[in-house]
């Protein structure tokens, strides 16, 4: 006599608990994965601060406000064009990774770079025109009034501020960071310097595909 | 008259050694960011070694084709990039000091030509002693 129809009933509850306990495991990993940022390197979750509104202006003297921040990823970086090296530096580095995140469809329709410039007083959208056109003909170069900025600054926690400089025209002390805000209009990571277009890339992989997934 | 050769032979010896364009400093890697046009500024890097056993001091630099050429260090302070003057800079003897992005470097103000990539300018460095070291940079996007 075959032992096959009295192991049926085991194998069906080795199955069922193999099942359900594959599934639980499986269910506990997504849910971590909807309600717990920590995993992702940077990311502000699970409150990430919402913007303030404010009303700045483009290269293309257009209104920047938050709602060009909404419906697409942004990458923010704060300078000003009078900056030999910090400010050149970075955006050379933006300008690559917002090269390789093309093929990124998250970012590819609707992402965009911000350059913020902390010196309207000698940044004019002239000058921003050709500045960030430079870099990337997609970049957007952005300023406009001193309490404006300090409004989508303190939201940011960017500080700046004018220092005189001897025998030189002054400069600009400015955050240096790298500040991604969602679709939806909040600041959901910041990167600190030294940047490099590798991180970057991978910053933005990572928290655009753990957005993605909470929705 | 043959006590005077020896002091002859050494002031021909002092004023070889003077010649020696600041004492001894090797400029290798110069580049500087090529600039949008217009910009009214720009950074110039270097390596600079020291063959010599003695310090160099850069003191200040030179250039035709801009307003000004400065000695200038960025600095990270609690995540700000802070820019300031830096009164000379001291290469020790055997060592060399790294200008690069994001840290010591030339500020260059007014450029009277258009940096395109490729194009050549001449800096020149001044030291504390030695004669002055014309060095010749080219513009690049990257330091690659």
């Amino acid at each position: 006599m075959s032992d096959t129809p009295r192991l049926l009933p085991l194998l069906s509850a080795i199955a069922v608990i193999t099942l359900a306990f594959g599934g639980g495991v499986w269910m506990s990993i997504h849910q971590a994965a909807r309600t717990d940022g920590t995993q992702v390197e940077g990311l502000l979750w699970p409150d990430p601060p919402s913007l303030p509104s404010f009303h700045l202006m483009d290269h293309q003297e257009r209104p920047f406000t938050l709602e060009q921040l909404r419906g697409r990823w942004s990458m923010i970086f704060f300078g000003f064009t009078h900056c030999p090296d910090v400010c050149p530096t970075t955006l050379q580095t933006l300008a690559d990774a917002d090269r390789q995140l093309r093929s990124n469809p998250d970012y590819a329709q609707h992402g965009q770079v911000v350059f913020v410039s902390v010196d309207p007083e000698r940044d004019n959208p002239n000058l921003l025109k050709d500045y960030v056109s430079y870099f990337s003909p997609e970049f957007l170069g952005v300023t406009g009034g001193q309490e404006e900025l300090k409004l989508l600054a303190r939201a940011l926690g960017v500080l700046f501020m004018k220092v005189e400089q001897a025998g030189t025209e002054y400069t600009m002390d400015h955050s240096a960071g790298i500040f991604f805000v969602s679709p939806s209009g909040r600041l959901v990571s910041v990167m600190t310097p030294p940047h490099s277009s590798a991180a970057v890339v991978g910053r933005f992989q990572a928290i655009s595909r753990f957005i993605a997934d909470q929705s | 008259m043959n006590a005077d050769f020896p002091v002859a032979c050494m002031g021909l010896f002092f004023l070889a050694s003077e010649a020696h364009a600041c004492e001894g400093l090797e400029i290798s890697d110069a580049w500087v960011r090529a600039a949008p046009p217009g910009a009214t500024m720009a950074a110039a890097y270097f390596q600079a070694t020291n063959g010599s056993e003695q310090r160099v001091r850069l003191t200040s630099i030179d250039s035709a084709q801009f307003r000004s050429a400065m000695l200038h260090e960025s600095r990270l302070v609690g995540g700000q990039a802070q820019m300031r003057h830096l009164p000379y800079l001291d290469v020790g003897p055997g060592a060399t000091l790294s200008a690069a992005p994001g840290g010591i470097h030339v500020m260059l103000a007014g450029p009277r030509t258009v940096l395109t990539v490729g194009s050549t300018f001449n800096l020149t460095l001044l030291c504390e002693q030695g004669e002055p070291l014309t060095v010749t940079f080219t513009v690049k996007r990257t330091s690659e």
